[in-house]
């Protein structure tokens, strides 16, 4: 009996091994693979769907009136789980930044999820012989969702990936940063190294990260207004994402210092 | 003692070449005058046969280049051996750093903070007949 039981374990762990395999393969990459291939099969609905429509509305039968119900219903299923997919991947994205810790990438996984899980429910809705009619209706609460909730994650979703993006890398440089001023103090201790230029620098390289960190959290600010103003008056994403912008220049500035920096501490150790 | 008659036709030792010339002559005359009158048989068999002459000369002119080569082959000189030098750990720290920020500048450079590749995807929700 003992042995039979094992042999069982043993068969269950190899016939799991894949699928864990399989879970681990799952990241942006192949999350936006998903989308790619789940917006290609919408547009086809849809395509379908916009036939189906003409056809019958150039000749309302009875009959073209059932195939334009069926290709409504299959372009609205597909609408749904287009979302899905998508909120997956936007999702994925973000999990691979750097920038943010998992404290902060919590509270926009807090806003994903619901909208990932409403369109899942939503899409179960859809019933095989529902008419026309209550398809539309239905229809109209998918709208309703993406008007009124959905686009808001999206764009800060959108918005955050880029902005953890931004601190990641002021992060990494911020390192490299530190491990240069080590090195120069480690140096001039040693009399190998003149603290002059680099006192004046290390200011300079400073200054270049304050900014950025003033920038960042500016367009956290920004970002936030999505919520308390209307989107399209106020063009809240937008300028949130101009914020992220104005961050580009201070950071390719940064790294010229830091390249700089390095190069000169070469020139003088040689 | 007993004498030994010679038979003056019969050949000293083994077969009698110029008789089998003689006789084989006609024989392979026949055979190459009806080969060479069927053009269908003749052509077909003595382009091939070119060829393969052909084949064999190349195959011999290139061995023979082949072996040249080979034989004038110098052995090269022995390489110097040079000791490689180790990294201190504070130039370890230079070449890191050197090669994370050219890698961190490639990444602003390819930096979009539009997130392009993931703009919302145009959706229809005008679902009315």
């Amino acid at each position: 009996m003992k042995k039979t039981a094992l042999i069982l374990i043993s068969l269950s762990v190899f016939a799991l091994a894949p699928a864990r395999v399989f879970a681990q393969t799952f990241n942006a990459q192949k999350a936006y693979s998903d989308y790619q291939y789940q917006l290609s099969i919408y547009q086809k609905a849809n395509s379908d769907y916009q036939d189906a429509k003409t056809f019958y509305k150039g000749n309302p039968t009875l009959q073209l009136r059932e195939d334009a119900r069926k290709a409504t219903l299959n372009m609205l299923k597909n609408r749904d789980q287009l979302m899905i997919v998508y909120l997956t991947a936007i999702r994925m994205q973000f999990v691979e930044t750097t920038g943010f810790d998992d404290n902060q990438k919590g509270p926009i996984f807090g806003k994903i999820d619901p909208e990932v899980a409403w369109y899942k429910d939503h899409m179960q809705n859809y019933q095989d012989g529902d008419p026309l009619d209550t398809l539309f209706v239905k229809s109209d609460g998918s709208k309703a969702r993406y008007t009124a909730s959905t686009l808001l994650v999206i764009d800060e979703s959108l918005f955050d990936i880029g902005l953890s993006q931004e601190i990641g890398l002021r992060i990494a440089h911020q390192q490299i940063y530190s491990d240069l001023t080590n090195y120069i103090n480690d140096q001039v201790e040693a009399g190998k190294l003149r603290i002059d230029p680099f006192n004046r620098w290390l200011n300079d390289t400073d200054a270049v990260l304050t900014m950025l960190q003033t920038n960042e959290t500016a367009a956290a600010a920004k970002i936030q207004l999505l919520y308390t103003q209307d989107y399209g008056l106020s063009q809240g994403y937008n300028n949130a994402i101009q914020a992220l912008a104005n961050s580009i220049s201070p950071l390719t500035q940064l790294n010229n210092y830091l390249t700089e920096m390095l190069t000169t501490i070469q020139n003088q150790t040689q | 003692m007993t004498e030994q008659k010679i038979n003056p036709e019969m050949p000293a030792s083994g077969l009698n070449w110029k008789s089998l010339l003689t006789n084989l002559k006609p024989i392979l005359k026949s055979l190459w005058d009806k080969f060479y009158s069927n053009k269908k048989i003749f052509w077909p068999v003595s382009i091939g046969l070119g060829f393969l002459f052909l084949l064999i000369l190349l195959a011999a002119v290139s061995a023979k280049i082949r072996s040249t080569q080979t034989t004038r082959v110098t052995p090269s000189p022995s390489p110097f051996i040079l000791s490689t030098p180790k990294a201190s750990g504070s130039s370890d720290v230079l070449i890191k750093s050197q090669t994370k920020l050219e890698d961190l500048k490639n990444q602003i450079n390819n930096l979009d903070v539009h997130q392009s590749r993931l703009t919302p995807p145009v959706l229809n929700f005008d679902i009315q007949f």
